[in-house]
């Protein structure tokens, strides 16, 4: 089978996808009536349109010419996210300033080029542009280092 | 020396230095550093802005910022939650409510702290009353004739309320119980759209809290029938109490307290408590809680104790009876 | 009447216009669109964050501060929006579609221009309308019940779906992707928690800027590190800066925009609950749908910029009645502005008008003050603004990864918060590679809550008589004219559809 519309098709799968999930996650809650719904009528119901029309979008993609889809940019995302992770983690761990490093150091790794200087320089200065900013501006209670 | 242990022997130093930059906790010099005040609502709530209030004051007196720390969710168990978890050093104080401290504990399935295990109360800095106001519609001038126009339909009125388990929701169906009425309960999401509800006569009643509904019942938009607390409001000399009205014992009102993580020093307890009760006893503080529908209120520590106990009773009935449960 | 009116306004203006107060003015729209600018930090943050400054001034003053503060960062919103992508709140969600791309063909200038323009011209009405028919407008908004509400966000959603510069399928699916992602959280009527995976931090649903951040920020420095992996150093423009200003033909194109988004804005506004965020939609689609050429939008075409950011302007402007004459606040910064005034010693609410005039219309002057301020302080920082985009990519990525994570770790102080926007930021990534309109779905996630609420609540009301939505005039007035845009978007697709086919039999 060949796969005409790429883009389409897997968009519908995805939403397929989705609609099959919230309608699997919603039988937990009950579904009460028409007239007196339940916690579990309305996402169901979502679910269930969901599921429906991601469907026909992939079929009909089957059917139909169309573009591709460009493959992902795997580095960036793993850097980013992994960037972003650090920080989550850090500010309530190690404090607001090393979870910055982190996640300057990090995300900036998800570029083409990395030189460590010219990187080092720019998180020094956006550490010190968020600290005057957040904690000292603003007053944001986040705690600077990991002894407070 | 293997490449590990130089790296323990670095990571160890690293903490021996980072254990000497430390203050030691203990009295002598509490505070040492910032106070952090946990609100477990979010930021421009009630509840936050009487919190601000007395932090600010409560900075001036103890020589060291207090940093209010929204950690809003779930009903203010969220933040209140991680109070209960942090270090007992007196830097880590919370506002507990009757929501957190009381009904939360009750309504949700799992809550993971214990209102009075896990806390040292101070004392309380203010309270707000609940007022039952009907839209002018509704035929019925007091409670005695509310009572009997929803006995003579019964399921047919509504009631409006801030949200399923709120103070809101609970004084109406203690007052439906009470009197032996069939209101239906109509959840919004928060106080000022159940009172919208009520204005618009969407819902026929709506046991508000005082400074949402207010405005409304002096400007005649909305008419108060009765006031939650077991005496008349200031605001209200007319208005009667639900107790006086026939309900002997109905009381709700929503407070707001100081408390501690377990464990904190007994000498930092004491010294929070006594600047507190100066706080909110002082009259310009107590005009600033007027404003926002609040008056100051304060006990100490075992009678906070026992008002926690017998409200965990009386709302965990009316709770239970209404079948309100929370996951 | 007249006589009043102008009586009124003199006597705000009176109170406004002292030295010290424009001094106040300038000052809380100077922070506030400096906060505003910071991702994630919107308008409720900003209010929240400076309320206590205004403790010690008095009412008037105190509150002339604050709407300074609230006007500054809702325009720091939209400027953060057109030059990086990033929406502050959901009404510059679609400020972000023609202003971000007219960023890219180095037309950032004319875009920030004719934001401020925009705003302050809708401003301008809006405090006229505030002053003619504020009050009798806010009775009207009390009519409206649930039922009214549940057919008002089917009609919002409906025309959401005009937005879609893909096909109408893939947008609806959009749209009922971002009903059920706005389901997480606690139900309202039952309490009830839903898709949270038992996180007690997904307690009260997932927050804008989360869904926000990750679908239009992370997601787009993703899809430029992919598309610059060969050009590391190039920065985020494509085409060289042309002006800074908008010229003639803009200020003409921009006219009519702005004219029917102050005109729709001022409608919603009134209107408790979604009010900006509907108006800046439906702006757009009306812009789109009157269009000769509705292809040029999302490629940075001005009216896009124009009419959503009149619409908003003009709906808080409105939103403003009913906080005032009814005592309801319409969102979170409303709520707050709220608590400022009671803080003051004044219960907002019918009796303000008649108690404080001199506060009220006080107020009212000062949200004019306001909003002239805000263009004459922004106008010459759009240069500045511009040099931001001059820094190369390689610096400005982190920089907006590191304002983005502080500004979503501080709406809660929840590191869950950032674990979900990474999450949405790929999903962001998906959307687009697969050539999906996140938009859409963001003004879905923001009213889904509302509309379940509301059907629910309608039936509830109604004792499950589900009639009460076609027999209640204002609820089914709605209804027709979600009707009649079904069937004006359908059937010129099926046309089109015809034609193809009837192209392709030819060719064959």
């Amino acid at each position: 089978m060949k796969i005409k519309n790429q883009e389409d098709f897997w968009a519908g799968m995805m939403f397929a996808g989705f609609g099959a999930l919230a309608i699997w996650l919603s039988t937990d809650y009950p579904m009460g009536t028409a007239s007196r719904m339940g916690p579990g009528y309305f996402p169901t119901w979502l679910g269930a349109i969901m599921l429906l029309l991601g469907t026909i979008v992939a079929v009909m993609a089957l059917k139909t010419e169309g573009p591709k889809v460009t493959p992902f940019a795997w580095k960036p995302m793993i850097l980013l996210s992994a960037g972003f992770l650090a920080f989550g983690w850090g500010v309530d761990h190690i404090g607001f300033i090393p979870a910055l490093f982190l996640l300057s150091v990090i995300t900036a790794a998800a570029g083409q080029t990395f030189k460590v200087v010219e990187v080092l320089i720019m998180t020094v200065v956006l550490i010190a542009g968020a600290v005057g900013i957040f904690i000292y501006g603003i007053e944001l209670p986040f705690p600077l280092f990991w002894w407070r | 020396m293997s490449m590990n242990n130089k790296i323990a022997g670095v990571v160890a130093g690293a903490l021996l230095v980072a254990a000497g930059l430390m203050p030691a906790s203990g009295l002598a010099q509490y505070p040492t550093k910032p106070v952090r005040l946990i609100v477990a609502f979010p930021a421009g709530g009630s509840t936050d802005i009487i919190a601000r209030l007395v932090a600010q004051r409560l900075g001036e007196k103890l020589g060291q910022q207090v940093i209010v720390d929204n950690r809003g969710g779930a009903g203010g168990t969220i933040g209140t939650e991680i109070a209960a978890k942090a270090t007992p050093d007196g830097h880590t104080l919370t506002m507990g409510t009757t929501s957190t401290h009381v009904i939360a504990p009750a309504a949700y399935a799992k809550v993971n702290y214990d209102p009075v295990k896990d806390f040292e109360p101070i004392t309380l800095v203010a309270s707000t009353p609940y007022l039952l106001v009907l839209h002018p519609g509704v035929k019925a001038n007091n409670l005695k004739e509310f009572v009997a126009l929803a006995k003579s339909q019964p399921g047919k009125l509504n009631y409006a309320s801030a949200g399923t388990g709120s103070t809101t929701q609970l004084a109406m169906e203690m007052l439906n119980r009470a009197a032996g009425m069939d209101i239906v309960h109509i959840p919004y999401s928060g106080n000022g759209p159940a009172g919208a509800a009520a204005l618009g006569g969407q819902v026929q009643a709506l046991f508000g809290s005082m400074p949402a509904v207010l405005p409304h019942a002096q400007a005649g938009r909305l008419r108060p029938i009765a006031v939650g607390t077991s005496k008349r409001s200031p605001a209200l000399p007319n208005v009667p109490t639900v107790a006086e009205s026939g309900y002997p014992g109905f009381e709700v009102s929503l407070w707001l307290g100081f408390f501690a993580p377990k464990g904190t020093p007994k000498a930092v307890l004491s010294r929070l408590q006594k600047e507190l009760v100066a706080i909110a006893n002082s009259p310009d503080m107590a005009a600033q809680f007027e404003k926002n529908g609040a008056s100051a209120v304060t006990n100490t520590p075992a009678e906070m104790t026992a008002l926690m106990k017998t409200e965990l009773d009386k709302y965990g009935k009316v709770i239970k009876a209404a079948g309100i449960q929370l996951k | 009447m007249e006589t009043d009116i102008i009586q009124n306004l003199a006597l705000g203006f009176s109170t406004a216009v002292s030295p010290i107060n424009l001094f106040y003015c300038f000052i809380g729209v100077l922070v506030g669109t400096l906060i505003g600018v910071l991702p994630g930090i919107g308008p409720v943050a900003a209010v929240a964050m400076l309320l206590p400054l205004t403790f010690n001034l008095d009412a008037v003053g105190a509150i002339i501060m604050l709407s300074g503060i609230y006007y500054g960062t809702q325009y720091g919103g939209s400027t953060t929006a057109i030059l990086v992508n990033l929406p502050g709140e959901s009404a510059s969600v679609v400020t972000c579609m023609d202003g971000y791309a007219m960023a890219r063909i180095g037309r950032a200038g004319p875009a920030l221009a004719i934001a401020a323009i925009g705003s302050f011209f809708a401003g301008t009405v809006g405090t006229i309308l505030v002053a003619l028919v504020g009050p009798p407008l806010a009775e009207i908004a009390l009519k409206f019940g649930a039922p009214e509400y549940f057919s008002l966000m089917v009609m919002a959603l409906i025309a959401a779906a005009v937005l879609a510069h893909g096909g109408m399928l893939k947008t609806i699916c959009m749209i009922v992707l971002g009903l059920l992602v706005g389901i997480v959280g606690t139900d309202v009527n039952s309490g009830m928690s839903r898709f949270t995976f038992g996180a007690s931090g997904l307690a009260d649903g997932l927050s804008f800027v989360v869904v926000a951040m990750g679908l239009f920020g992370f997601a787009e420095i993703l899809s430029n590190l992919q598309d610059k992996a060969d050009t590391a150093s190039r920065d985020i423009l494509n085409q060289k800066i042309t002006g800074l200003m908008p010229t003639a033909k803009d200020m003409k194109d921009s006219f009519g925009a702005i004219l029917r988004g102050t005109a729709i804005g001022a409608f919603f506004g009134t209107l408790p609950g979604g009010g900006p965020t509907i108006s800046a939609f439906s702006a757009y689609a009306v812009e789109k749908k009157m269009a000769k050429n509705p292809e040029n939008f999302g490629k940075g075409d001005i009216r896009g910029v124009a009419a959503p950011e009149s619409a908003n302007n003009a709906a808080v402007q409105c939103a403003f009645i009913t906080t005032l004459t009814l005592g309801i606040p319409h969102g979170a910064t409303m709520a707050l502005l709220l608590g400022a005034l009671t803080i003051q010693g004044i219960a907002p609410g019918p009796q303000v008008m008649t108690q404080r005039p001199d506060l009220f219309w006080g107020l009212i002057a000062s949200m004019w003050i306001g909003n002239a301020m805000l263009v004459i302080l922004n106008l010459p920082l759009v240069g500045l603004w511009i040099k931001l985009l001059k820094v190369p990519y390689r610096f400005l990525y982190p920089a907006i990864m590191v304002f983005m994570a502080i500004g979503v770790y501080s709406v809660n102080n929840l590191d869950l918060d950032i674990y979900m926007t990474i999450l949405f930021g790929i999903l962001g990534y998906i959307f687009m590679k697969l050539k999906c309109e996140p938009a859409p779905l963001i003004l879905a996630f923001v009213l889904g809550p509302l509309m379940e609420e509301n059907l629910r609540r309608a039936l509830l009301i109604s004792r499950g008589d589900p009639t009460v939505f076609i027999t209640r005039p204002i609820s089914a007035a709605f209804l027709v004219a979600t009707a009649l845009l079904l069937a004006f978007m359908i059937v010129p697709s099926f046309r089109k559809k015809r034609e193809e086919a009837v192209a392709e039999s030819a060719t064959l």
